[in-house]
């Protein structure tokens, strides 16, 4: 999958601001089709890796109870111009999607 | 000349797919499986602190809505002055599968994690915070008006 993660930067005094919206279903496997009366199969992000320079810095395990279309943000130590943040995520069924951005 | 930019930048982009694809089964062996298939909370949380007892913090801050209309999507953040931690847990009390999400943070991350999540009925966020060697948690309540998890 290409294209499903949006990553936005925001230096702040003492610390730089990741936050990332990410475009996937989230489906728990416990929800009906109503038409169908059949449940939809579970098809949810398991992993979701954080990297400033290649550098893991944070990573999250995701269960279904993500709502759909994940928002996460996180903070870390203030980057510098020229640092590339990059998101990566995998899900139940072995799709994924890798994004960067460059700290101006 | 742009179609043949066009065929380096595919095969780019496939060598890039399976380098992912090499490290990818090193990533979804970390999932913990086990703790995402319990399906209460106290068995969740004795997965995710190896039994270890829990203790309450003041020192956890948990921001979610005291009332959520649509529980499909409940905006919380949960971040700690603790020292050294490894991980933070965000558990739902009452959800089929009580375990939402579990974040590492290394080094140069402040503990710090803002994430949407779904509830199916009105029950208690429950953070849990692995900082040095022990666990700590702290919990809220959030009433739910219409539940995340219904068909």
């Amino acid at each position: 999958m290409t294209g499903t993660i949006k990553i936005r930067i925001k230096q702040q005094d003492d610390f730089t601001l990741i936050r990332t919206l990410i475009s996937h279903p989230m489906e728990t496997g416990l929800r009906k089709d109503k038409e169908t009366g059949k449940f939809i199969p579970a098809h949810f992000i398991r992993e979701l890796l954080i990297s400033l320079n290649d550098k893991t810095v944070a990573s999250g395990m995701l269960g279904s109870a993500i709502s759909k279309d994940p928002y996460f943000s996180i903070r870390i130590k203030k980057a510098k111009p020229g640092d590339t943040v990059t998101i990566h995520w995998v899900d139940n069924r072995g799709e994924s999607d890798t994004a960067s951005v460059l700290i101006k | 000349m742009t179609l043949s930019r066009r065929t380096l930048l595919k095969s780019l982009i496939s060598f890039f797919s399976l380098t992912l694809v090499g490290g990818l089964h090193v990533a979804l062996a970390a999932w913990p499986k086990i703790a995402f298939t319990r399906n209460n909370y106290r068995d969740t949380v004795q997965e995710i602190t190896n039994n270890i007892p829990l203790i309450e913090s003041q020192e956890i801050y948990l921001k979610a809505p005291e009332l959520a209309e649509n529980g499909a999507v409940v905006p919380v953040s949960a971040s700690t002055t603790l020292a050294d931690v490894k991980t933070i847990a965000l558990v739902i009390e009452k959800n089929p599968i009580p375990l939402a999400a579990k974040f590492n943070f290394f080094e140069e991350t402040e503990a710090f994690i803002s994430a949407r999540i779904k509830m199916a009925e009105s029950c208690d966020v429950i953070v849990v915070v692995h900082s040095g060697n022990q666990y700590f948690t702290t919990r809220k309540f959030i009433k739910v008006t219409i539940g995340g998890c219904g068909g």
